[in-house]
């Protein structure tokens, strides 16, 4: 079985945790746990990889194999809430159950919801197209190709010639596959009118603003960049369908890892809510 | 996928109680200075490759627009994210604190450039026109056709001309009897 990603973005996840840690201690907690998760997740993934369980077994592997090591790290060092919920759901749900409703694309408690996520997740990511085809959801430009996952985030990518803009990406929720997507297009409704598309970001973080018309180049303007917590962030939002999607230039900073800094964005995500827009669907941590 | 936003819309935290991160982080969210913006199609005005551009406003709240930025636009089939470096300085032809704010004149014999008014130069430009129209205008060509064309003067049109600028420029030129007529956009 072909390894659909390289072992090396789980050392750029770690890397990245990392960083963010110390460079924005307001997600510590958060970080933290996710920094726990992380050898679980990899562990996990090499193993299907290794493993290659049958598309109609993914639930079972999931359960039996990574389910009980999520379980342990979880109720170790997780939020209280989150260990709490989680012991209490064992009693109760089998957690083949909860992964094949995450599986089949079911609302779900937000605890089992986590649990499906986080076992599920470097399964789907190491086993190849045959294994995601089992997963329930439309093939359309709005959700994964592979999947049929919604998208979890947005991201523009390098481009290889500094006059260029990179095009955007959308991150699959459930297996962290990427599809393009057209830039100035709704992700979650596809309204196009982009006067109802209204992007919030911090004050100065524009390259306009920093004095460089080229995106991703360093600008000569005394802007407020500096000083910004997320200059390579902003909040996408929409009016139409009251849905936003954090989104992620990887030319303003080639060093972010999309999943990780979306995690670790839980301001924006407050400044989104308070303005009454609610996200595509919760990241892996609730937010 | 029905799964989405719905049972956490109400709730003020992530849902499974990182509480202090979500505390800590409103602190952040509070010093934060958001500002809206929006995303705009355009077309490069320089060449006929016609380039798409996005543009990047911001409405501010005494009602004025910014201009932020502009750069290639990704999901365009002819320059897919890319510009030439004249296109990729696009903004700073609507914003630019270098732009020249008055005409510049150098008198014949003069070593220098020197800033003049609008009513000087228009004035001036006029009688060089009317001059040299008058020194070179031809009424009838070597067959007796009649021609009513002038040959002593050329024009030329700047790239970032608008339809109805090169429309203008046109007309007026055809009425002084102009046959050498280009544009940079034609290129």
């Amino acid at each position: 079985m072909a390894v659909a990603a390289p072992v090396a973005s789980w050392t750029e996840r770690r890397r990245r945790t990392s960083e963010l840690r110390t460079r924005q201690p307001f997600v510590r907690q958060v970080l933290d746990f996710y920094g726990a998760l992380l050898p679980v997740q990899e562990d996990a993934f090499l193993r299907a990889a290794a493993d290659a369980p049958s598309p109609d077994r993914i639930a079972s592997y999931v359960a039996e194999v990574v389910v009980p090591r999520v379980l342990d790290v979880s109720i170790a060092l997780g939020p209280d809430r989150l260990r709490v919920e989680l012991i209490s759901r064992m009693q109760v749900q089998d957690p083949r159950d909860i992964v094949e409703r995450w599986i089949a694309g079911e609302e779900q408690p937000v605890a089992d919801r986590f649990l499906a996520r986080a076992a599920l997740g470097p399964v789907l990511e190491a086993l190849g197209k045959e294994a995601k085809a089992g997963c329930a959801g439309p093939r359309d430009a709005l959700h994964c190709p592979e999947c049929g996952g919604p998208p979890q985030l947005s991201y523009f990518a390098k481009a290889a010639e500094d006059l260029a803009a990179g095009p955007r990406q959308l991150l699959c929720a459930r297996c962290a596959s990427c599809w393009g997507y057209p830039r100035m297009t709704c992700p979650s409704c596809g309204e196009d009118s982009t006067g109802k598309l209204l992007i919030l970001s911090e004050e100065g973080t524009s390259s306009g603003e920093r004095g460089n018309v080229v995106r991703g180049l360093p600008g000569s303007a005394p802007g407020r960049a500096g000083e910004s917590v997320f200059p390579h962030m902003r909040i996408e939002t929409c009016e139409s369908c009251r849905r936003y999607a954090l989104s992620i230039d990887l030319a303003t900073d080639p060093q972010a890892v999309p999943v990780v800094d979306e995690l670790a964005a839980v301001p924006l995500d407050l400044v989104a809510r308070e303005r009454g827009f609610t996200k595509i669907i919760p990241n892996l941590m609730g937010f | 996928m029905k799964v989405g936003a719905a049972g956490t819309g109400g709730l003020v935290v992530s849902g499974l109680g990182f509480d202090i991160a979500y505390a800590d982080s409103t602190k952040v969210k509070q010093n934060l200075r958001i500002a809206g913006a929006t995303e705009s199609h355009s077309i490069c005005p320089y060449c006929a490759v016609g380039c798409s551009l996005v543009a990047y406003t911001r409405h501010n709240s005494d009602g004025t627009v910014q201009l932020l930025q502009i750069e290639g636009d990704p999901d365009s089939p002819v320059n897919e994210g890319r510009l030439c470096p004249k296109g990729a300085t696009a903004m700073q032809l609507a914003v630019s604190p270098r732009r020249v704010e008055s005409p510049q004149y150098r008198a014949p014999g003069a070593t220098g450039w020197k800033s003049v008014s609008w009513d000087f130069m228009l004035d001036k430009i006029a009688q060089n026109i009317k001059a040299s129209r008058d020194a070179t205008f031809v009424t009838t060509d070597a067959t007796g056709n009649t021609v009513n064309r002038c040959e002593g003067v050329a024009f030329a049109g700047g790239a970032a001309f608008s339809s109805e600028e090169g429309y203008l420029a046109t007309k007026l030129m055809r009425g002084l009897g102009l046959v050498y007529l280009e544009q940079q956009a034609r290129v």
